[in-house]
């Protein structure tokens, strides 16, 4: 993403990856889709773990 | 002359700003070190329903406790700590007194995407108080997670964590612990160590979602009458309790705001969250005499190692919400009294068919309880908060609010906890087979056992 600053003379504020851009919203729905996929992941791997102790 | 003069200044302006850095970064070392001192609690609690899991389930129920942790640190990221902020007025989302509450204001410092929720150099203070807060959050959920072991699904219980970690407790925080909240500013609800917002919640959270999964298989005989399923590694559970309580001195030193910043109540001293003053030796005398209190209780009653410790979290509890206020040996004897209701009270419950694998409907939820109605009881007449609220007075401590303030955290804990754990049980997500259950969680998901080489399989992992 590259940095925003030339020297640490200019960080006086927000100093993360892509400050004062617009990906921070991407980052996190991104994010937060990949703690949903990980529900659906566990919970299908639990489903068929009961399934087989089953037969 | 003057230039002597100018000199001076100059040197009095840089020692003012020296002086104000080290403030703020004693603040943001403060607030920093109670979130490790807090994951002691998570350490604790993973021994804790670990021993207090049969053999085949001590594995399952630790990865449910570790996920716990896990999803609550994102979701509170994602929204909790926007609700505490948003909430405080009520579901209005209008802005409070104080002006640091409602949707705009929650809208610009909370929201996952601000420049405050990330490293920002001119913000010593965001970080650190969202972790801390996320801390309790991943505390509110982890209480819950003990009561149903041994036959939760590990998806269907992260989802009502999240539910109670990251929404029904934070609705709470924002109502009777925000200092525009309208249970403090309405009704003088004092609460600075979250007997009710926090631990009573999440018991009666718990309950709700105890009623729906129901008991673990053998738990209760065909005529009612409950069996004693034994934990695997008892001095585990002790031991995990004992974490517990170390823990618990990181969380109620993160209820304290720091005095010197922008965002403090005074430059002179410590306050509570409500801005009333505290000391950390008010914190220190108070907790250290509701542990002793409480183990003493339970073990006047009991004699029972698992209780006696449960008693020191129940004597923390139970005086929680006035460790600012009370006077020790009273806090010793309120600690007491619940240490020794303690097992009594779980018994009663037993008794009506809940199968609380680890009594915490009954140490979080009833003490959680008792202790907010105490203060009501010893301290009506303190003044709840520092602020002025619109009427031009600040609200006083009484019983009738404390009340108000007890039925309230039951609704937002119970409710809740009722409802989508119902919704999960016609979903097929709440609760394991009869085959998994009895075949043990360990071998059938994990899959691994606790102890490959060491002690066999449990042989008789029902006791009468």
């Amino acid at each position: 993403m590259g940095s925003q600053f030339t020297d640490w003379a200019q960080a006086t504020g927000p100093m993360y990856m892509g400050a004062n851009g617009s990906m921070e919203i991407v980052w996190t729905v991104l994010s937060a889709a990949i703690c949903i996929w990980a529900l659906y992941v566990g919970s299908k791997h639990e489903l068929d773990a009961y399934k087989k102790v089953k037969k | 002359m003057e230039e002597q003069i100018a000199a001076l200044v100059a040197q009095v302006s840089a020692l003012e700003a020296k002086v104000n850095i080290t403030n703020t970064m004693f603040a943001e070392t403060y607030y920093y070190l109670t979130i490790p001192l807090m994951i002691i609690i998570h350490a604790g609690f993973l021994a804790y329903e670990m021993g207090a899991s049969r053999l085949k389930n001590a594995l399952a129920s630790g990865v449910k406790n570790i996920l716990a942790f896990a999803f609550m640190v994102p979701t509170f990221y994602y929204f909790g700590w926007w609700v505490y902020w948003a909430f405080p007025t009520g579901v209005t989302l209008s802005a409070g007194y104080m002006e640091t509450s409602g949707l705009a204001y929650a809208n610009s410092i909370a929201l996952p995407w601000v420049e405050s929720m990330g490293p920002n150099i001119a913000d010593n203070a965001s970080g650190v108080f969202w972790g801390a807060f996320t801390l309790f959050a991943a505390t509110t959920a982890s209480i819950m997670s003990g009561a149903v072991i041994e036959r939760i699904q590990v998806v269907g219980f992260v989802i009502l964590a999240i539910i109670l970690g990251s929404f029904a407790w934070v609705i709470a925080a924002a109502w009777g612990w925000h200092a525009d909240g309208w249970l403090v500013t309405k009704f003088g609800v004092h609460d600075f160590g979250a007997a009710g917002l926090v631990h009573a919640v999440a018991g009666f959270f718990a309950l709700g979602v105890l009623m729906n999964l129901g008991p673990r298989i053998g738990k209760f005989n065909p005529d009612g009458t409950a069996n004693h399923i034994a934990p695997h590694n008892l001095p585990f559970t002790v031991t995990g309790l004992m974490l517990i309580i170390v823990g618990f001195w990181g969380f109620l030193m993160a209820c304290v705001i720091v005095p010197g910043e922008a965002w403090s109540w005074y430059d002179d001293k410590m306050a509570t969250i409500y801005g009333t003053p505290i000391t950390l030796s008010a914190l220190s005398f108070n907790i250290l005499m509701g542990i002793s209190g409480g183990i003493i209780g339970a073990w006047a009653i009991t004699k029972d190692p698992f209780w006696m410790m449960s008693g020191a979290l129940a004597g923390i509890i139970a005086v929680a919400s006035g460790l600012d206020l009370y006077w020790p040996p009273l806090a010793f004897i309120i600690a007491f009294a619940a240490g020794c209701i303690l097992k009594p009270c779980a018994t009663w419950l037993e008794n009506r068919g809940i199968d609380d694998a680890v009594g915490a409907v009954t140490v979080h939820g009833t003490i959680g309880l008792f202790g907010l109605i105490m203060l009501g009881v010893w301290a009506s007449g303190y003044p709840a908060l520092d602020a002025f609220v619109d009427e031009g007075e600040a609200p006083k401590i009484t019983l009738y609010g404390q009340i108000i303030g007890a039925v309230v955290f039951f609704l937002v804990g119970f409710v809740p906890g009722w409802i989508f754990s119902k919704i999960l049980s016609v979903l097929g997500l709440l609760r394991v087979s009869p085959e998994a259950e009895e075949a043990g969680l360990d071998m059938t998901k994990v899959p691994s056992q606790a102890y490959p080489e060491g002690i066999g399989q449990s042989s008789l992992p029902i006791e009468q």
